[in-house]
Order: structure tokens, then sequence, then C-alpha cells
């Protein structure tokens, strides 16, 4: 393993646990076109997080499922529970989209040329998610009474989990800035209000380890298998 | 759990159905590569950039909606050519069928004031004896990409999306698996809680 990246760890944690987790919509997507379209998604965020991994380690798959619990660095934005509420569903697939495209963005220029070539493929896959979920933002926003209820009801759950996303990050502040910048035209077009606070350094989150019981259950079920079969390969 | 009364409240949302086309090179024909549902232009182009315009080659996308379409009469006999001319009327992108079963491919365009006028030129102008189909869309009905798009086809390995979960390999290992006691505690005590 490399010498440890907080930030990089964090959103290939990020990703795997989200792919994962937008993988259960397979099949129920409201509408058939939207259901392909977010478990492709959903297996970019995977196959996302293994090219992360690859850089971090020799083998992916005993990063993503053989760790303990307390070793993630995933943001707990990522588990919790949709309850298949789409609103929840998309709202957490745009905050985290466009966290995803500043890290990766900056990964792109970093000097070690691996990490960055990966980045550099990553890129275009992460631009096609947020230009498709600032639509679908906009799309449920203004598409509606039900619809701009639900949506700013999601984000409202979500809000308190979404400043996390910036705990124990390399520039934390001016990314957390690009952020909400980069989050705000979506967000005024769709007329739905996301307000995020900068976390208090004092509270610990997943990206110290420190997760909600809705990841360690998540993470439960993820694992189960490699847990009944230790080392068992594809 | 899911409810489909509360997310499709009415009518349903994505009942119009679209024509795909890709082109594989800069300036090449639009090639027939299938359908999908979208309720409005934006979505249509969205969705088909996704799931056309990613798992091969792709410089642009051409849509329209299914129902903007003309075929020609589909026989077993190539189509004879015609001597309809003229080139009043409005612009109708053409796209022709060598073979039936084969996909239909961008021919060029006619101008012509309704749909079986722009047939009867397109006959004349692209067929050659060797043509099952001719096809024409009004060329205001047809929507493109742009080429200045940002460019978003995948350009890189895309194996791990390809169903090879069913190789003798994985059936062997599946077969191993099942034939422990192992997998007979998980029937027990998952797949009764589901099933």
């Amino acid at each position: 393993m490399r010498a440890p990246m907080s930030d990089l760890l964090a959103l290939a944690d990020d990703k795997l646990m989200l792919g994962h987790v937008q993988s259960d919509w397979t099949g129920l997507g409201p509408i058939l076109e939207e259901d392909i379209a977010a478990s492709a998604m959903a297996q970019d965020d995977l196959s996302h997080a293994q090219v992360l991994y690859e850089h971090l380690g020799d083998d992916p798959d005993e990063l993503a499922f053989g760790r303990d619990v307390t070793e993630y660095r995933c943001c707990d934005l990522m588990t919790v529970p949709d309850d298949f509420d789409w609103a929840i569903a998309t709202s957490r697939r745009f905050l985290f989209a466009h966290f995803a495209s500043i890290l990766l963005d900056d990964f792109a220029q970093r000097d070690d040329a691996d990490l960055a070539a990966r980045a550099g493929r990553l890129q275009a896959e992460q631009a096609i998610q947020t230009t498709h979920l600032n639509a679908w933002m906009v799309r449920l926003g203004t598409g509606g009474d039900s619809a701009r209820t639900r949506m700013q009801s999601a984000l409202d759950v979500l809000a308190p989990h979404a400043g996390m996303l910036f705990e124990n990050i390399d520039d934390c502040e001016t990314r957390f800035k690009r952020w909400q910048a980069a989050i705000a035209p979506a967000l005024m077009d769709a007329g739905l209000i996301c307000e995020v606070t900068f976390p208090d350094a004092a509270i610990e989150g997943g990206r110290r380890g420190v997760h909600a019981k809705h990841f360690v259950e998540t993470h439960a079920e993820m694992t189960q298998v490699r847990a009944a079969e230790p080392g068992a390969t594809w | 759990m899911y409810d489909f009364d509360r997310d499709l409240p009415e009518g349903k949302p994505d009942d119009a159905h679209w024509a795909i086309y890709t082109r594989k090179k800069e300036g090449g024909p639009a090639r027939w590569a299938g359908y999908l549902d979208a309720v409005d232009v934006p979505l249509a182009l969205q969705y088909a950039r996704e799931h056309y315009g990613q798992d091969e080659a792709c410089t642009g996308i051409l849509i329209h909606r299914h129902e903007a379409l003309t075929d020609s009469e589909y026989g077993i006999d190539p189509i004879a050519g015609g001597d309809a001319c003229g080139d009043d009327g409005e612009a109708w992108i053409v796209f022709t069928q060598r073979r039936r079963g084969m996909i239909h491919i961008e021919a060029g365009s006619v101008h012509a004031p309704d749909a079986d006028t722009a047939v009867s030129r397109a006959r004349s102008a692209f067929a050659d004896g060797h043509i099952s189909n001719i096809r024409v869309v009004r060329d205001v009905d047809c929507h493109q990409t742009s080429p200045d798009e940002l460019a978003i086809w995948r350009d890189h390995d895309m194996s791990y999306k390809l169903a090879r979960g069913y190789s003798k390999n994985v059936r062997a290992k599946w077969a191993q698996f099942r034939n422990k006691t192992d997998f007979d505690q998980y029937a027990r005590e998952d797949i009764k809680d589901h099933y």
C-alpha cells in the first residue's frame, strides 16, 4: 500500500459505498431509461472505486471488502437509508457527484503520474454524472408541487450529512467553497435550497473511521459473501 | 418501500418513443442504433448519449420521434429507382436499408413538400437496385448532439461492463459453492426471508 492519502481513500470508499447502495435500485427506477442510466452510473462508481484502489494497493478486493469498519474513510452520507425514495437517491447522487468532480479534477493535476492518469480517465464519466444529475434536480425541482416538496424534503434530510464530505480531507475549506459554487446553479434553477454548513472539527465522522449504524449494517451486507468465502475469486 | 402510485402519479411519463442513430466517424453517416423512451428532446438526447454513445466509438448522435418517420413499403425485392424530381418544400433526411434485417443508414437529404413526395424523390436519388427500404424524416424533426459538445464518449476499457458472469469457469465455481453445506444454511436463513 502506498503512503496513505486521506482524500484519495475517502473518494474511493465513497464511490464503493454509493455504488453498492445505489445498485439496490436496479429494476426499480421510476422510468425504464432512468433505471438503466442510474444502474450504469452505480456500476461506474464501483468501477471508479476499483481504479482508485488499484492505485492504492495491489489487491482492490482486499481494500473494498477486507477492511474493518473503522478503516473505511467514506462519508456516511453514502449510506443514509433512502427507503426507496427516489428523491433521496437522486439528491444524494447530485451532492456527491459534484464533490467527486472536484476531487478528480485535483487528482488529475497531481505530480503522481499514475494517479493523474487514472483521475483523467474518470473525469469524463464523472462529468456525465454531474450533467445528468443537474438536469434531474432541475426537472424534479420544477416538476410540480409534489415533486418539488419531495426533493426539498430529501435535501433537508441529506444536508446535515453532506457537510461531512469535507471532514478531514486536504484543502477542505477551499474545496467546500468550490463545491458550494458547483451545486448552486442547478439548485437555483430547480428552486431548491440546500444549506450545508462546514463541519465542526470536533465532530468525528466517517472520514475518521467513526461510522453510523447504517454504514455498519450496509458494510456487513456488502461483505457477507467475502466473509462466507474468504479469498473467493471470480 | 417503492410506491408506484406515488412515484408515477398519472399517465405514462416516458411514452414518447425515439429512434436513435450514431455516427462512428466525424462527418460519417448516422447509423441506426436503437430505440428509447423519453418525454422530451433534452432527455432523449441525454439518454441516447448514455445508452448508445458510450459503449462503442461514437462521434455524434441523431434522434427523432418514432412517429416522425415515413418508411417506403417493405418488399422482398430491392426497390426500383424512380424519376420523381424537384427541390421544392422543406428538407428531409433520407435513411436507406440495404437488405431487410439490416440497419438503416443515413444516405443524404432531399427537399419535398410532404412525406410521400420525399420518399419518391429519395427513391430517385438513392435507390440503386440494392435498397430494400427508404425512410425519410423531416430535417426539423431530427435532433443531434453538437460536435463541440464535451467529449463524453467513454474512451477507456469498458470490459468490466461486459456480461461475463456465466463463463464455464464461473459456473463451475457456482456449482462448487452450492454443493457446500454453507449454502444450505444460507438458503435456510436468507432466501426463506425473502421468498
